[in-house]
């Protein structure tokens, strides 16, 4: 793995989430929430990695906004799926969400200080599982669509179940990578940027239905 | 010991990566295909309801005509039969009396009741339309309307209409009656012309140059259990799965077609 290699594929993941985030301009007003928030995700992703290169760049440890923005990701995550869900679990997707901050922010400070924050990415990925199985269960007993592929919600869903399936067995062995590489992670964070691009391009298609119901709303 | 290479971290990490990613899309291909197949049984599910649904109006239609018969049939044979025995009645005292002229008022009232009865008889259970069939029971309830609103109501037949089931037709004729019936009472129609028409599939068409009427307002009035004329004519369009139009002519007026598939 070439640190060129490298390089392009994090350039390719940054210009994805840029344009999810412009795609996600189009009609705002009328989108649905969750394809707003998804659309805020984007920016707050694309604000930390500008965050993350001027702190490297400054030779700081960029542990504290890299855990920030993973803390962030959960949240935004957990109203994307509290509107997907219509409100429902409102008290379960709360307490999960308020254990999750407050457990993130005690491994930041008191466990994993100096190391990658694997503990709360894999917590995230794997209650993230959880919520997409949730909604898939929901969506099996409401039926809401007849034809799936235009719902926006579940793109959204499958690109995070995508995701997180991948980044939790990354995270569940970053520790074994951390020895056997010496510390060198090039491979690890590639691996990472492409299940990052995998998820953009299906919220891109998401984002896509989205517009398509906003113009002929017919499911 | 040397540890593992670079090439075979690498082989690692893509060979877990790939099977957790295997194992996210086999849940989101089962969600699709599991969803497909509960909609679909959603369908059927929907299709057999509608089905009984249909069944259970077409029964309540059947029994309703039924009882209609029996009403008419009583009406006819019974009181009708009653009351011209007491106009030979009448008419035998007539004879007899100094002064016939007497009971002439009582004579005629009879007269009229007798003709009340046979008409009330007739709307209840068209002979013509078991005896002739539809085209001929269509042409009939126009003369009686018109003979009795005093609106001239046109019939009109296109192509030629071969009969179809007695049971459906007795339905047809109740949803022109019920058409007509409510153009003559509401539309303030200067005429109204009705159609028959059987070129591809059979149509009937009432068409009135009156006030028209909004649908939606109809609806409400049905809601709120007004107007039951058009709950009852969509009820009985759904069991001959035909098709009901309300349609506005450019002038004024209103155009209701029927379409029924052959």
């Amino acid at each position: 793995m070439t640190l060129e290699v490298f390089l392009m594929i994090a350039k390719f993941q940054t210009a994805l989430s840029i344009l999810v985030f412009i795609v996600s301009l189009f009609f705002f007003r009328k989108r649905s929430i969750e394809s707003k928030l998804m659309g805020l995700l984007y920016l707050l992703g694309v604000i930390s990695m500008l965050l993350l290169a001027v702190i490297n760049l400054k030779g700081k440890d960029v542990n504290i906004p890299q855990t920030g923005f993973h803390i962030s990701y959960f949240l935004v995550l957990s109203c994307v799926f509290f509107k997907a869900l219509r409100g429902r679990y409102k008290t379960l997707l709360t307490s999960v969400a308020l254990l999750f901050f407050i457990f993130s922010i005690a491994n930041l400070l008191l466990i994993q200080k100096n190391d990658i924050n694997t503990f709360t990415i894999s917590t995230s990925a794997f209650l993230l599982i959880l919520y997409c199985i949730l909604y898939y269960y929901r969506l099996l007993i409401e039926l809401p669509a007849q034809h799936l592929h235009r719902l926006p919600m579940f793109w959204f869903s499958t690109a995070i179940l995508i995701y997180n399936s991948g980044i939790l067995f990354l995270t569940l062995f970053a520790s074994y990578l951390v020895n056997v590489l010496h510390d060198d992670l090039l491979i690890y964070w590639t691996f990472h940027n492409i299940l990052n691009i995998i998820q953009t391009l299906l919220v891109l298609i998401g984002l896509w239905q989205d517009l398509r119901n906003i113009k002929s709303p017919s499911l | 010991m040397a540890g593992p290479s670079e090439y075979q971290v690498a082989l690692i990490i893509a060979i877990g990566t790939v099977a957790m990613l295997l194992l996210a899309i086999a849940i989101v291909l089962f969600m699709v295909f599991y969803q497909k197949r509960m909609i679909q049984e959603q369908l059927k599910r929907q299709v057999l309801e509608l089905e009984y649904q249909q069944k259970m109006m077409a029964a309540a239609l059947e029994s309703q005509e039924n009882e209609r018969r029996r009403v008419a049939g009583d009406l006819h044979d019974s009181i009708g039969g009653m009351l011209s025995a007491i106009r030979v009645g009448i008419t035998t005292m007539a004879k007899q009396m100094e002064d016939p002229h007497g009971l002439d008022q009582f004579k005629e009232m009879l007269d009229d009741t007798i003709g009340s009865v046979r008409r009330i008889s007739r709307d209840l259970m068209p002979s013509t339309l078991e005896k002739f069939g539809l085209v001929h029971a269509l042409k009939e309830l126009c003369e009686r309307f018109q003979a009795t609103s005093y609106i001239p109501i046109a019939f009109q037949e296109h192509g030629e209409f071969q009969g179809m089931d007695p049971k459906k037709e007795l339905i047809i004729f109740r949803v022109a009656q019920e058409l007509v019936n409510n153009a003559v009472k509401h539309s303030q129609a200067n005429s109204i012309t009705v159609s028959i028409s059987s070129i591809d599939h059979l149509q009937i068409m009432v068409e009135d140059d009156g006030i028209g009427f909004d649908l939606e307002t109809t609806r409400n009035l049905q809601q709120s259990g007004k107007g039951l004329g058009l709950f009852n004519i969509e009820n009985r369009i759904r069991v001959l799965n035909a098709r009901l139009d309300f349609e506005r002519p450019l002038q004024k007026g209103s155009k209701i077609v029927i379409t029924i598939p052959s």
